[in-house]
């Protein structure tokens, strides 16, 4: 799931969550692209908008550590927070919608 | 194998979980998770020998070990995204001895996914990684699929039979056989 961050900026854009926008995995490898920005307008009746402050590839092989990492999306996000030196804070948890 | 087409893919099911809601499927109290039945193309074909030329290599093939390959499509229209996943399904009708059943295994192959919401498919809401497939049923080649991923009335999906042991087009097994694909004994070469 989507990862919250400790709040910077990026390409003068507001970076609080970090996900993994489109990947591909077969084989227990994964490549694709990671996005960092913030959600905003987010309420019980509207999923809000994501604002993007950057984008970037990202790939995940075999070999991560299943007992950390729940899926090879979820490593892959680690590893594009590293790439973008933000901290991982936890996970994001929308709102339920009416 | 009986044909269905001959074109490759071949839509299976399809779903819409809003639907499924609307008529007491779901309350909404288990995220966005529902189940949802489909079945492999086999019919009849399970336990069909082929070839009545006992020259002929095809004669006494046994239809009862089979592959089929399936993909899924899924989507949301609240959380939004499109899931492709691709699946190889296993499958053995054994008759007699020890082992006498029917049995199916599924494995899954690949998934292609764009999340154009933080929280689509594992993104933010659910666990993620829907749908997922599960054998309910191997006498029946019937599927359970676990769909999912968006707000729980906002998913739907298709499933696609793309080809394998039950509904392949089998090239040169026509009446009027061609030549190239003449399968009997006495012409192979290697």
């Amino acid at each position: 799931m989507a990862k919250t961050v400790t709040e910077t900026t990026i390409n003068g854009k507001t970076v609080n969550m970090i996900y993994i926008k489109m990947s591909n995995e077969a084989a227990g490898t994964m490549e694709g692209t990671y996005t960092c920005g913030e959600l905003i307008n987010e309420s019980s009746t509207n999923p809000g908008t994501w604002v993007e402050a950057k984008e970037g590839p990202i790939a995940a092989g075999p070999g991560f550590d299943a007992d950390t990492y729940t899926s090879l999306t979820d490593y892959a996000m680690k590893l594009a927070a590293d790439k973008e030196s933000l901290t991982i804070t936890g996970n994001f948890t929308p709102v339920t919608p009416e | 194998m009986a044909l269905i087409g001959q074109h490759g893919g071949k839509l299976l099911a399809v779903f819409n979980t809003n639907t499924y809601a609307s008529n007491g499927g779901h309350d909404g109290s288990n995220g966005g998770d529902m189940l949802f039945d489909f079945y492999l193309p086999t019919d009849i074909d399970d336990t069909k020998t082929f070839g009545t030329n006992t020259a002929d290599v095809e004669h006494g093939f046994p239809a009862t070990y089979q592959s089929h390959y399936i993909a899924t499509h899924t989507s949301g229209s609240y959380y939004w995204g499109n899931c492709w996943k691709e699946f190889l399904i296993h499958r053995q009708v054994i008759s007699g001895g020890g082992s006498a059943g029917t049995y199916m295994q599924i494995h899954f192959l690949r998934e292609v996914i764009y999340r154009g919401h933080s929280s689509f498919n594992g993104g933010g809401s659910g666990v993620g990684a829907l749908p997922t497939l599960a054998v309910q049923s191997a006498a029946n080649a019937q599927v359970r699929m676990k769909v999912g991923g968006d707000y729980w009335n906002s998913n739907s999906g298709e499933v696609y039979y793309l080809g394998g042991s039950a509904e392949t087009s089998w090239i040169g097994n026509t009446p009027q056989a061609h030549p190239i694909y003449d399968t009997t004994i006495g012409d192979w070469q290697e």
